[in-house]
């Protein structure tokens, strides 16, 4: 029992700067951001271009420089998804596509193949090892804790509420004397920098890249914001959702695991999953027809 | 008698080289008072009312004076420099005062959002002042989501949020066109004791011959087109 707990939180661990992200972008500011597919894919690529080059630095240097690179990595892809929206006006969903197809040949040229093992280095995700059977717990509990204290506080700040009136109504910011392209910028920079450093994080945790690990992120990210969503109630924006909502997804994962399910189904567990809960929510009246934006979250 | 808002000769068109769209619009509006413009569907309110805010773009031509509490905005064709610092001093409640309200926030954190500077940090919203006291008669709920109150409480709300920043003369963009006969009363009951309180300047454009006639105390503007060249003048309706 002890043993899936410590799984169920490794794996929510790994997963959640994604899930957090995604609840900026998707959630708060509801563009349909599947750009963070490719930031997460970019963010664990330029971690492990830059990870020779770390060989010779202590652990815990190695693994601020990879968090960081990785988090770099990500913001460029965000603002590769701005400069279409905002310079070039193209819509935000056939810009995530042009930045998925334009990343995908980048990636492949930046990793020079199709995966590529991290083996070969020391972890710097196991720096500091309390429990052995999970050296990457540690750090991974802390990165948790510091982004679950990060965004608490940031969804109380100008910025977090701008981020939440976006979504809401981006004609809002023209009436008040605010600058709506700088909300749109640090929300898409932000989302997409942490897609990048769950990129790494997962890629170090199973020790290789793969220019193919980003498919169905978005529809990953999705799930367990709908799950949090469903599950925490009375604030408009939460922490809680995509704490709670990663978590619970694990915990499901784990369960059907534990009764012999095959994971290679669980995309379309995880679709049928979606679908269930907003029948459900569109039934019951949770959800104002009104207020149903084109991704359901 | 001091004037918050004085214009003089005002003339405009929407192109430098086209035909006019107003032609010399003169007009007084005492300080601390509801001032009511008239005008038909067409007749350029909004047109009027953008200009007074400063918002102009560049290929139209504006010559004449706005003076703003004493301050004096003098355009010729080469002279718009000063259009922009209108703004500052002159604010709009628009027609679809929805547009201006982030309606799944309370009124409270409406109150707050309106105060956010040109680009928000990561420092916490700014602090809630004090409403004026009329305000409680209206009994608005200050925790629901604002898209739970009535089409009349936005409207004041939207009126309250504009009213957040510095201001000297407020226009408002036909305030009761999109509400119905009980939620227009109580606009205008509010915009009274808001003018009686805090001694502000109200401009208020409608097509609505009763309202003009209603709350207009001795005089109002009418916008009227010449139906021959379609120039738009205005007048003062005693």
């Amino acid at each position: 029992m002890l043993d899936v707990l410590l799984i169920v939180c490794e794996q929510a661990f790994l997963y959640f700067p994604l899930v957090l992200g995604a609840y900026i972008s998707i959630s708060l500011l509801k563009v349909p951001d599947l750009s963070i597919e490719s930031a997460y894919v970019f963010g664990a690529i330029c971690a492990a271009r830059l990870m020779p080059q770390l060989s010779h630095l202590s652990l815990p240097v190695a693994l601020c420089c990879v968090l960081l690179i990785s988090l770099l990595g990500g913001l460029i892809v965000g603002s590769v998804v701005f400069l279409f929206t905002r310079m070039f006006h193209v819509p935000h969903l056939l810009a995530s596509v042009l930045t998925i197809g334009l990343f995908h040949g980048l990636n492949q040229f930046v990793l020079g193949t199709a995966n590529f093992s991290l083996s070969a280095f020391e972890n710097p995700l196991a720096s500091f090892s309390l429990v052995p059977a999970h050296p990457e717990l540690f750090v991974l509990t802390l990165l948790f804790v510091v982004l679950w204290v990060f965004g608490a506080l940031l969804f109380y700040t100008q910025l977090g509420y701008s981020f939440v009136i976006y979504g809401n109504n981006p004609s809002f910011f023209a009436n008040y004397g605010i600058s709506s392209k700088y909300v749109f910028c640090c929300a898409l920079l932000l989302a997409n920098g942490l897609a990048g450093l769950s990129g790494y994080c997962v890629s170090q945790s199973s020790s290789f890249v793969d220019i193919g690990m980003g498919f169905g992120m978005a529809l990953f990210s999705v799930t367990c914001l709908i799950l949090g969503k469903a599950l925490v109630r009375g604030r408009l924006f939460s922490i809680f959702v995509p704490v709670v909502g990663i978590l619970v997804y694990c915990i499901i994962q784990q369960l059907l695991l534990k009764v012999g399910f095959d994971l290679k189904y669980f995309t379309m567990i995880q679709s049928a999953l979606v679908l269930g809960i907003l029948i459900n929510q569109y039934r019951h009246g949770a959800l104002r027809k009104s207020k149903i934006d084109n991704l359901g979250v | 008698m001091t004037f918050a808002l004085e214009i003089k000769k005002i003339s405009f068109g929407f192109a430098q080289q086209s035909k006019l769209f107003f032609n010399e619009l003169s007009g007084q509006f005492p300080a601390g008072a509801l001032h009511f413009v008239r005008g038909q569907n067409g007749a350029g309110k909004s047109t009027f009312f953008n200009i007074l805010r400063g918002i102009l773009h560049p290929q139209e031509s504006i010559t004449g004076t706005i003076i703003v509490d004493g301050v004096v905005h003098t355009f010729d064709k080469d002279n718009r420099d000063t259009l922009g610092s209108l703004q500052d001093d002159v604010k709009l409640v628009q027609q679809n005062f929805d547009l201006m309200l982030a309606d799944q926030l309370s009124f409270e954190e409406n109150l707050q959002i309106a105060r956010l500077s040109l680009y928000p940090g990561l420092n916490p919203l700014p602090v809630r002042e004090k409403l004026p006291a009329f305000v409680e008669r209206f009994r608005i709920s200050k925790q629901k989501p604002v898209h739970m109150l009535s089409g009349g409480q936005r409207q004041m709300l939207a009126i309250l949020m504009v009213l957040q920043k510095p201001t000297k003369i407020l226009l408002l963009d036909e305030p009761t066109a999109a509400l119905d006969a009980h939620n227009a009363k109580m606009i205008m009951e509010f915009l009274q004791s808001l003018v009686e309180e805090s001694g502000l300047t109200v401009l208020i454009i409608s097509h609505d011959l009763d309202l003009v006639e209603h709350y207009a105390k001795k005089r109002y503007y009418q916008i009227n087109i010449d139906e021959v060249t379609g120039l738009r003048s205005l007048h003062l309706i005693e």
